[in-house]
């Protein structure tokens, strides 16, 4: 027999296939199968450690990529109550609105106004130490502009125009003139009108911004009233030229129209008021009551008579609400049987342009 | 509107922006800025004159006149004294 050569070349081995090295893992073995407490067959590196590329492996989770419209039920759902589900709902997201602040927040500050020396029937100077001006047309929001300096209003000037009247035609007498200030980008100037807030001025071309400033009567002679304005107050010079009632001795309830010299738009007004009483007895009382309802005593001026058959008289300071522009008197009681008299005066207005 | 109330004499009573006054009163329609003032015009039906109120005089301002205007020459002693005693 002759010598076998022994075989050297592990490949030349039979049996290469079977499991005989314990101590390595199988191919087999080593899957993307996950199975719970394994150590000693590894995933493949497919699954352990190229994660990212997996199509999507936790379907029990949304996707960051995929589309989350809240419109639709199920997968998608989530649809989500406007009032309780977001903040930031006071912010001015929605452009396409005019915000209502913009609507109401026109007002000046520190106004103050009074006729123009030169030409005081028909011209008046405003200055205020700070105007917001508003767009209530489209949506430009607010401007404010600081000290103002003095601006002349012309009622005189065909408008609609810049330090003139917003219409073309001549204001008539007797009717109240409201003044605003207007802006256009670069300019502050002032517009008067027949109309008042809030549907406010026809504003001259270019011109885009309004505030109210006040309103001036012009008078049965087309004359601006000689008038002083500070803050929301407009005070009448001559405390005799406003008489609303002279010499009135109504003993029912009677109605006083105040709209010649308070405008409809006036908040309140103040008032003069003076009782002038005699009686051939002393000791008689005169009550004169102002009403601004109907039937319920809201003022009253008293005065007894100090010697008979002499002349006395009482007057006050009196403060009324503007309602209708009117108001009621009524001597009460039983007057002074040789004179009982009343007066009441106009003395100031209160218009609502955010001054105070 | 403003009106003026006067009495059945025309003597302006009372003026302003009411429709009222006294029943008795008679109303006229007035401009605006009409302001006279009461009991010193009259309205005449085409317009306002002025107007002076009559006076009562007491009988004291009476017998001080009389006794100013005595005839000294015709006067006796006791319409003097009846004078003077009104008078005092």
């Amino acid at each position: 027999m002759g010598k076998v050569s022994p075989i050297t070349d592990h490949g030349g081995l039979q049996g290469l296939s079977d499991d005989d090295h314990t101590q390595y893992v199988l191919h087999t073995e080593v899957d993307d199968t996950p199975v719970d407490g394994v150590t000693t067959d590894p995933i493949s590196s497919n699954w352990a450690y190229d994660h990212v590329a997996a199509a999507d492996p936790h379907t029990g989770y949304r996707l960051e990529s995929a589309d989350h419209t809240h419109q639709s039920a199920g997968a998608q759902a989530g649809t989500l109550d406007h009032g309780l589900a977001l903040t930031g709902l006071t912010d001015d997201d929605h452009t396409q609105y005019q915000q209502e602040s913009a609507l109401t927040s026109s007002r000046v500050k520190g106004l103050t106004g009074s006729n123009n020396s030169g030409t005081p029937n028909t011209q008046y100077d405003f200055a205020a130490d700070a105007v917001v001006l508003a767009d209530t047309a489209t949506s430009l929001g607010l401007v404010t502009r600081l000290n103002t300096g003095t601006l002349t209003n012309n009622v005189s000037t065909a408008g609609p125009a810049a330090g003139g009247r917003d219409q073309a035609g001549a204001f008539s007498a007797s009717s109240w003139i409201h003044f605003y200030f207007i802006w256009n980008g670069s300019t502050l100037s002032t517009v008067s009108s027949t109309v008042a807030p809030p549907t406010g001025p026809t504003l001259p071309t270019g011109y885009t911004h309004w505030a109210y400033i006040t309103v001036i009567r012009f008078n049965a002679s087309s004359q601006l009233m000689a008038t002083k304005v500070r803050g929301a107050g407009v005070f009448y010079n001559d405390n005799n030229s406003q008489v609303l009632l002279s010499a009135g001795t109504a003993t029912t309830e009677t109605s006083i129209s105040t709209s010649t010299y308070v405008p409809p738009n006036a908040v309140t007004f103040g008032g003069y008021g003076l009782i002038i009483i005699q009686d051939s007895a002393a000791g008689v009382g005169g009550f004169l009551a102002f009403r601004i309802v109907t039937a319920v005593d809201y003022l009253l001026i008293q005065k007894f008579t100090q010697v008979a058959a002499v002349v006395d008289r009482a007057s006050a300071y009196l403060s009324f609400p503007n309602i209708s522009q009117s108001l009621f008197y009524v001597w009460e009681g039983t007057p002074p049987n040789q004179t009982n008299e009343a007066y009441l005066k106009a003395i100031n207005y209160y218009v609502p342009n955010g001054d105070s | 509107m403003k009106h003026a109330f006067v009495n059945a004499q025309g003597v302006l009573k009372c003026w302003g922006f009411v429709e009222t006054n006294e029943v008795s009163d008679i109303r006229l329609d007035v401009a605006e800025d009409f302001a006279l003032e009461t009991r010193k015009w009259r309205w005449d039906g085409q317009a306002w004159q002025l107007y002076q109120a009559p006076v009562i005089k007491s009988d004291k301002d009476l017998a001080i006149e009389e006794l100013k205007t005595l005839d000294e020459k015709k006067a006796t002693v006791e319409d003097v004294v009846k004078l003077l005693r009104r008078a005092l």
